[in-house]
């Protein structure tokens, strides 16, 4: 199994996996606590932008509303957990099952209907702002006023419940990160990545090859969504509360697709390593700008200045994300995203 | 009574849906030709709107008089943005594009908020409030004037492009007048939000255009508008 | 198993009242009377490290700067008035409880004693489970869910009414007005932002009409979209009611564009009636001139009659010429004052030590409406007032309770065109 999804990497990128993995795992003992919530960030972020990753970077439909995914598995988790108090590992495979059956409804919608690229984005956008709003109407789960979790506090972890302090959910993010890291590699090691890898670069001759693109498009956008339900429940679990507009924004949607943008589209690295970079850039520029003394004048807004501009010179200057190029950089050998095309 | 409530929402509906068409007709140009969603539209549009805002404070001019002048300088600004960043990207795949503009409008709602705080500004103007009134009618005056400008540069876009034809094949080059056009929308836009005295200046309302204006795309597909491709 | 927990923590935070009351009514009576000595002896102590988590970029930029700003003119007040310096550490959340949840650790990590924040109810909560897990004390200055002070929190202060206890004074206030001009409106439309904060005034308002006996029937109840551009077909409806007054649960925005529609419109009503903020802000005013004359707000305020509050104002002037302090200028002062009350009482900032006497405070000379702060054992201050707040002359007065009044009330209102 190891064998397999390493399969990609030299030794030498082995190692250095290996390596980074081990730090991770021991990190939450030797740094404090603000290291630890940001590098909870980061996993949520790379395990997003994986679950993005399966549906824009393997099969090439572009989705800016998964956010939707999110918001459903979130408010699946939570309000089974504060109606019927059942564990969040129970939910999950609820708020999967709802994320998958409505990701292929806007799938059908627009493969039918040949909605493509840009429209096929517009639409999931469409989809999320509308359910945004919906849920702001839907007072069993609280509207617009919230969905509040109860919090029970200092009481040691209770990991099934998923009730307790931040270092019990920097582990389940780390595991589900690696696990789904893994799952990736499978995935595009089966037939169905090279399926997925044929549609992604040209779809009518994947088409004329004999592939049903119509069901392996669809199998992408499912298994994204429901992937993607799994980190709204556990978010649900980790900040106790949610409300429509936050969780289902077009905001959130962006966000979560940003790392993996920026990492590298369709790698199996570059969503990892794009929250690794995005996240961190963001908590050092605020460190830095609140060491410029102004006063009572304080220089809000200008860390986003910067945190865009960071983002529009890696566009320009590293079109394919910034892992294919640190990979030859520290010449790691090919990775298995790339692989396929 | 309502039948009275119809007729008024009817009317104000139509004068709004002029001024948005128009706007959206600025995106669809620039979609329709250089194949870019413009992610920042919304953001670029409030530009025009703070530069309105400048002029009206510091020279005393109406919103509606400094079309031209905001028209112009925001060409100036596409076209600088077009040359030196978009055109790089022609070629790139659209999620690219879409991060692209997405943090150029990061950019420029929180340069806003730096410049010119987090604060509502407002424009006072002697015709913001009054209404004209017809029988049951009543009409917002600021609204009336605004959808009319709207219609008004629509028809100059129209006839510009009956008089030019752009070709497919200049579809790149003509890219320059296109932003101008754009930008005629962008500046009449932010007229009439001055004009409405609902223009409140704040980075939150900026992700709302932006979405509004990109559905506006889907619904008037620039194939549809412009009758050329299909 | 919330029960227990509840009547666990009920037991002890009485019992710390008790036990601590006298104490701290003496500390605060013996700085009334001492002033500077008192002040002398309580240099001696380091500065409290005060971490202010804010908004003050994003959506609630606007809001979140001016609840620093109330943050800002607490320091040199405090320190005229004797307490121990305060050494505020100032974080911005981005309007984003992620950003809040992390700068929060941050600046916990970076050794702050307490926390105070932060505006919104969303962030605020993601911020109060950091100081509950890390058992640090956090006051909370604005955020009315009630939610916030019901999770069985024993870090967690909140010196701000939950919105039901808003709504029910609202009501009171308006039987006061209703009396107090002699006039007594027979019907009234009700108009909310259909947000977090406007659908639970707007619950609260539903659900204690019944048993409020009022003059008016509310006969119909219009929700708008909080990014709602245009309220024209809102205003329209309310207008085609024809309601007597207008009531608004809205913020500022919104606040803007229904005065507006109802200018162009030509709707008249006997007033309108505000819970939330909006109407009293200086932008409400700056951008309707005369027509953003005479809406009253019940809201929690400042009360003008009080020495904190006449210290305050002043200060507020000297710093931020621009603006003028209003509900989060006071309230994120009151957090500051009773951070430093409550380490000048500790005499430490041991956390343990510090979340007690948080707990046992009891602070008469404030500067908001009601009668001073305490801390019942949720940690919810229940005794804070609300007052009714007219624009007039282009300034928010306080018009009702007569006790904290330096205006007096103008309803119905005149019309639009009446005013010059």
């Amino acid at each position: 199994m190891l064998n397999l999804w390493l399969g990609g990497a030299n030794p030498r990128g082995r190692a250095l996996l290996a390596g980074m993995l081990a730090v991770l795992a021991a990190a939450p003992f030797f740094v404090d606590s603000y290291i630890v919530s940001v590098l909870i960030l980061v996993f949520y972020f790379a395990y997003l932008g994986q679950a993005w990753n399966i549906m824009m970077g393997f099969a090439g439909q572009l989705s800016l509303g998964h956010a939707l995914y999110f918001g459903l598995g979130a408010y699946t988790g939570a309000a089974l957990y504060v109606k019927f108090g059942l564990s969040p590992w129970l939910s999950m495979p609820v708020a999967i099952v709802i994320a998958m059956a409505v990701g292929a409804a806007i799938g059908a919608l627009g493969f039918r209907f040949r909605i493509g690229g840009v429209y096929f984005a517009l639409l999931t956008i469409a989809f999320a702002e509308f359910t945004r709003i919906l849920f702001d109407h839907f007072t069993w789960v609280g509207g617009s006023s919230g969905l509040f979790l109860p919090v029970a506090s200092r009481q040691g972890n209770d990991l099934w419940m998923l009730r307790g302090a931040p270092i019990m959910f920097y582990y389940v993010w780390l595991v589900l990160t690696v696990g789904l890291l893994i799952l990736c590699r499978a995935l595009l090691a089966s037939r169905l990545g090279y399926y997925w890898l044929a549609i992604r670069e040209d779809e009518p001759a994947a088409q004329a090859l004999g592939i049903d693109t119509f069901r392996y498009k669809m199998i992408a956008v499912m298994l994204s969504a429901g992937l993607t339900a799994v980190a709204g429940v556990l978010n649900a679990f980790y900040f106790n509360v949610l409300f429509p507009e936050p969780t289902f924004s077009i905001n959130r949607s962006i966000e979560l697709i940003l790392g993996a943008i920026i990492g590298g589209v369709g790698t199996l690295m570059g969503p990892i390593i794009g929250a690794f970079i995005l996240t961190p850039l963001g908590e050092s520029l605020t460190l830095i700008i609140e060491q410029i003394p102004t006063g009572v004048q304080k220089l809000d807004g200008l860390k986003q200045v910067f945190y865009g501009l960071c983002v529009v010179l890696i566009v320009l200057f590293q079109r394919a994300g910034v892992w294919p190029w640190l990979a030859r950089k520290l010449r790691l050998g090919a990775d298995g995203g790339k692989g396929g095309a | 009574m309502p039948f009275e409530l119809y007729l008024n929402q009817i009317v104000s509906g139509l004068l709004t849906g002029l001024v948005y068409g128009l706007s959206a007709l600025g995106l669809s140009v620039i979609f329709g030709v250089v194949k870019i969603v413009n992610f920042a539209h919304g953001e670029m549009m409030v530009i025009g709107m703070y530069l309105a805002l400048l002029l009206f404070r510091f020279a005393g001019l109406d919103p509606l008089l400094s079309i031209p002048i905001v028209a112009l300088i925001l060409f100036g600004l596409g076209y600088a943005l077009q040359a030196t960043v978009i055109n790089r990207l022609i070629e790139v795949p659209d999620y690219m594009q879409f991060l692209l503009l997405a943090g150029i409008a990061i950019i420029i709602v929180s340069l806003s908020l730096i410049v010119f705080g987090p604060d509502a500004q407002n424009v006072q103007l002697s015709y913001a409030y009054d209404s004209v009134q017809i029988g049951l009618l009543i009409i917002d005056k600021a609204r009336l004037l605004a959808g009319a400008a709207a219609v008004g540069v629509a028809a100059a876009l129209f006839l510009f492009f009956e008089v030019f034809q752009p070709r497919d094949d200049l579809a790149v080059d003509s890219v320059g007048p296109d932003q101008m056009r754009v930008r005629f929308d962008v500046a009449l836009g932010d007229t009439w939000g001055l004009l409405d005295d609902r223009l409140l200046l704040q980075p939150s309302l900026k992700s709302m255009f932006s979405f509004g204006l990109l559905i506006l795309v889907l619904i008037f597909r620039p194939q549809g508008l412009l009758g050329k491709r299909t | 198993m919330a029960t227990i927990d509840n009547g666990n923590s009920g037991r002890l935070g009485r019992g710390l009242t008790r036990r601590n009351f006298g104490r701290g009514a003496a500390a605060v009576g013996g700085l009334l009377a001492a002033g500077l000595p008192l002040g002398a002896r309580a240099q001696g102590l380091p500065p409290l490290k005060v971490g202010v988590l804010l908004p003050r970029s994003g959506y609630l930029a606007q809001i979140g700067q001016a609840n620093q700003r109330g943050a800002d003119v607490a320091i040199p007040i405090l320190r005229e008035l004797g307490y121990p310096a305060i050494e505020m550490v100032a974080g911005d959340t981005e309007s984003s409880p992620d950003v809040a949840r992390a700068a929060a650790e941050r600046l916990i990590d970076s050794g702050v004693h307490v926390v105070v924040g932060a505006f919104d109810s969303g962030q605020t909560s993601a911020i109060a489970q950091v100081c509950e897990q890390r058992g640090v004390p956090l006051v909370i200055n604005l955020a009315a869910a009630p939610q916030i002070t019901e999770q069985g929190y024993k870090f967690v202060f909140r010196n701000f009414p939950r919105s039901p206890r808003i709504v029910g004074d609202a009501f009171a206030l308006q039987k006061q007005l209703f009396t107090t001009t002699g006039k007594a409106p027979k019907s009234c439309v009700l108009m909310h932002v259909n947000d977090t904060f406007g659908t639970s005034v707007k619950g609260a308002i539903e659900a204690m009409t019944p048993a409020q006996n009022m003059p008016y029937r509310i006969v119909e109840s219009i929700a708008y979209d909080p990014r709602a551009r245009d309220l024209s077909v809102e205003v329209a409806k309310a207008k085609a009611t024809g309601a007597e007054i207008v009531w608004t649960v809205s913020r500022l925005n919104d606040a803007i564009m229904i005065t507006r529609e109802m200018v162009k419109q030509r709707w008249e009503p006997w007033g309108i009636l505000s819970s939330g903020p909006g109407y009293y802000e200086d932008q409400y005013m700056k951008t309707l001139g005369k027509l953003g004359e005479y809406p009253i707000s019940f809201v929690p305020w400042y009360d003008p009659q009080k020495p904190l509050t006449k210290r305050m104002l002043a200060e507020y002037k000297r710093m931020f010429p621009d603006f003028s302090a209003d509900t989060n200028t006071v309230f994120t002062l009151e957090a500051l004052l009773i951070c430093a009350d409550a380490y000048k009482r500790a005499g430490g900032a041991r956390p343990q030590a510090l979340t007690e006497a948080l707990r046992a405070t009891n602070i008469k000379d404030n500067a908001a409406v009601g009668d001073g702060i305490s801390f019942d054992a949720k940690g919810q201050n229940e005794t804070v007032g609300n007052a009714a707040i007219q624009n007039v002359g282009g300034q928010p007065r306080v018009v009702l309770p007569a006790k904290a009044a330096d205006a007096k009330p103008i309803f119905p209102v005149p019309g639009w065109q009446q005013r010059g």
